[in-house]
């Protein structure tokens, strides 16, 4: 029981240590923000390395989602001859919580673990001193391009996957429910408001400040070498995916209580 | 002749282990300190924190007559121009060629043309036997070469002190000849150096005086002569291997 608890209350202090390091590194960031230069190529680099190449994964997981959730609804309501609600119910889940949500995960997995394990080997190499013996800002040059990176590609992602998976849900339900694609689209176009799909993009702007700091601050938090570089990835992505459940539950709400969808 | 480096009373604890008890020792204008002592005694930690990449618990860390322990990462840069960092493995920026990590700090620092950059890169690369790896990435050049490019980053910005992290370290007798050499022709030039190596042959080659880091102090610190003068000195047993 002891034991337990002396467990317990380690990981307690883990997670505050790590809560109150990104803090401080999210103050860095703002207050770097605000200095010259900005390295814009640096920025624009990331946007690459994120945005185009997570695409075809984020993709690929929207298009199965709006496919899975179309035939299982129809499947599932045809019995109470439901399927007709089919357009309604997938394409509001996956603006509104599947798209975001998905989207968000796919990234934290691959672009959270890259994140941290290059940030990491740079510790591990030296380089991040190395920037800094050289009078540079790590903090300019590695962990403000990666965020940025982060908050302008997550969103456009997550639209892209918004209309994919909802296409996607549009060709089952035409060809698996024999749904009409003019009736699948009219009833898309009367339930889905523009506030919907703010609402679900606009989450995604936290949740990719999640991933770029929590990314950031595991890679340049690395200690003990190449082990320590692989257990700092693991961390990134499993701390990353828990910040997105866990915070989309709080944005939701928010989110509600602002623009009253 | 003035100090141009200053370390007064550092102590530096890791953990509960109180790893530097009270160091203190002064680097003079234009000499190069060599600073020996075991492995684990905590030279690195002093080197590092002469340019502010650690902080002491205590004591003073004075750069030409500034102060720089409480100073703020920002605040560091104009020391940071000054004094030049060279990594024991060269910590060369591996995304980038040996040109543009030489460009580096050109391009942060100064406002020199692209044309400027060229030359005075090209200038160093010859200076340093590096001539036609400029395209080369550092994955893909020998361990001597990573750090004669290390080296050679650290000084374009013609800083007036160089630290070198253990710079032979590893390194086969033509390659460490080269960094002695390359070493004394900056000392030539005037520049001011503490060199961190376990490398004897090499402290004696390019050392001014040499100090003894031993249990957390500095336990002797003078020119070769003097220390091996001194009668059943600590030196000569270190370097015999009957000390650590």
């Amino acid at each position: 029981m002891q034991q337990l608890a002396i467990h317990m209350g380690g990981k307690v202090l883990d997670l505050l240590r790590q809560l109150g390091g990104e803090w401080i590194l999210l103050q860095q960031v703002v207050k770097e923000l605000s200095r010259r230069p900005l390295y814009g190529r640096l920025i624009v680099d990331q946007i690459y390395q994120i945005g185009i190449r997570s695409s075809s994964l984020v993709l690929i997981t929207a298009a199965s989602t709006g496919m899975v959730m179309a035939l299982q609804f129809g499947l599932g309501l045809e019995k109470f001859g439901g399927k007709l609600y089919v357009p309604k119910i997938v394409s509001l889940s996956i603006v509104r919580e599947i798209g975001p949500v998905f989207c968000s995960l796919m990234l934290a997995a691959r672009v959270g673990a890259g994140i941290a394990s290059e940030i990491g080997s740079m510790v591990v190499t030296q380089q991040i001193d190395a920037i800094r013996a050289l009078g540079t800002s790590p903090i300019k040059k590695i962990v403000i391009p990666r965020i940025i990176g982060c908050v302008i590609a997550l969103p456009l992602l997550t639209a892209m996957g918004d209309l994919v998976g909802v296409t996607g849900g549009l060709l089952v339900g035409k060809h698996e429910l024999n749904l009409d694609p003019s009736f699948y689209l009219e009833k898309i176009f009367s339930t889905i408001t523009i506030t919907d799909y703010m609402a679900g993009i606009g989450k995604t702007f936290f949740f990719a400040l999640f991933i770029g700091l929590t990314s950031c601050y595991f890679g340049l938090n690395v200690s003990g070498g190449t082990k320590g570089v692989g257990q700092a990835t693991t961390k990134a992505v499993v701390a990353s995916s828990i910040m997105i459940l866990v915070s989309d539950y709080f944005l939701t709400k928010l989110f509600f209580l602002f623009f009253e969808v | 002749m003035t100090n141009i480096i200053e370390v007064k009373h550092f102590q530096k604890r890791f953990g509960q282990k109180l790893v530097h008890k009270d160091v203190s020792f002064a680097v003079r204008r234009g000499e190069c300190l060599g600073l020996i002592g075991g492995s684990g005694a905590g030279k690195s930690v002093i080197l590092r924190s002469l340019i502010g990449l650690e902080r002491p618990d205590d004591g003073e860390v004075w750069v030409d007559g500034t102060e720089i322990t409480h100073l703020r990462e920002r605040e560091l840069l104009p020391v940071r121009k000054k004094v030049a960092y060279v990594f024991q493995n060269g910590a060369l920026f591996d995304s980038m060629s040996v040109y543009e990590n030489l460009a580096y700090p050109l391009r942060e620092h100064t406002r020199l043309s692209e044309d400027e950059i060229r030359k005075r890169i090209f200038d160093q690369l010859e200076e340093f036997g590096l001539q036609g790896n400029e395209g080369v990435f550092p994955a893909n050049l020998s361990g001597g070469m990573q750090k004669r490019v290390g080296l050679a980053r650290a000084i374009i910005m013609e800083p007036d002190v160089v630290l070198y992290d253990e710079p032979t370290a590893g390194l086969d007798p033509y390659n460490t000849k080269r960094i002695q050499e390359m070493i004394l022709a900056l000392k030539a030039k005037g520049k001011s150096a503490v060199f961190v190596t376990h490398d004897m042959p090499s402290a004696f080659a390019v050392c001014d005086r040499i100090a003894l880091l031993l249990e957390g102090r500095i336990q002797a610190i003078g020119t070769r002569e003097e220390l091996e003068s001194q009668p059943g000195g600590r030196i000569g047993r270190f370097i015999n291997g009957e000390e650590l």
